[in-house]
């Protein structure tokens, strides 16, 4: 069996020199811009990880008031990078009250789309677009299968 | 032996409080003394007319005067069952409402 603690505030970083004084604080000050230019480098996955970090600073920062279930989060993460091959768009994460991870694509108040990801890979879905309204459905369940079709084209819609 | 029925679940509310004719402060100051989370005061706040709730086939009960409810309290009710369902019509109440950050 093997475990993954990933902390929210640093998930992805090396670890710092213990060196005090002007020049080592330079030189720190350096590294962190190198490494951040690296983890926001295009094409790198730099979208993903910065879903990843809001999936864990949102299970974080609402945790005490809803039960986040550790298989929505799990989910919501294996589903980020087919969901950002539809837009390129990094959605908006919450928690909801039963727990499940809460991935929300806005551009305005009636061109929104949300998507709750189920421990059991249910999809609740709802959607506004100006005068039109959707919601539904759906099942994922596998790592790496494709996004369902009205999972896709409500996150476009918000974008078209 | 008969079958044993099933326990419904509790019928979803939302918690809102009727603040008319309250100043912006007031209700900040309402909100730090009654809607404290893990004892942190909320950082911002939504206002919403009753008459959008009910436009979403809900009902705005207020109910301070029972059990331990905080002054001005009130429970919006009604919810569909169905989560896709309730999804909407919270996108629908926050497409009406109005957002005060602290």
């Amino acid at each position: 069996m093997s475990a993954c603690l990933l902390s929210a505030d640093r998930p992805f970083s090396y670890p710092r020199s213990r060196a005090v004084g002007r020049e080592a604080k330079e030189i720190q000050h350096e590294e962190i811009g190198a490494e951040r230019e690296i983890l926001e480098a295009p094409g790198t996955g730099a979208a993903q990880r910065a879903g990843i970090l809001a999936i864990l600073q949102a299970m974080q920062e609402h945790g005490e008031h809803a039960q986040v279930t550790f298989e929505s989060a799990q989910r919501a993460i294996d589903m980020l990078r087919g969901l950002l091959l539809i837009s390129g768009e990094l959605p908006g994460v919450s928690i909801d009250p039963d727990g499940e991870v809460s991935l929300e694509w806005y551009r305005e108040p009636r061109r929104v789309f949300s998507v709750s990801v189920g421990a059991n890979g249910e999809l609740n879905y709802a959607g506004l677009f100006g005068g039109s309204r959707v919601h539904g459905v759906e099942i994922h369940t596998i790592e790496g299968e494709e996004i369902p079709s009205a999972i896709r084209a409500g996150i476009q819609r918000v974008y078209a | 032996m008969p079958p044993v029925p099933e326990a419904p679940e509790d019928p979803i509310t939302l918690s809102v409080f009727v603040v008319d004719l309250m100043s912006t402060e007031a209700i900040h100051d309402h909100g730090r003394a009654y809607a404290l989370r893990g004892g942190q005061p909320p950082k911002a706040f939504g206002t919403i007319a009753v008459e959008a709730c009910e436009a979403q086939h809900l009902s705005v009960d207020r109910n301070d005067h029972e059990g331990d409810n905080p002054p001005l309290h009130a429970d919006v009710l009604g919810w569909p069952t169905e989560k896709s369902a309730q999804k909407l019509i919270a996108l629908e109440l926050a497409s009406e409402s109005k957002l005060h950050v602290a």
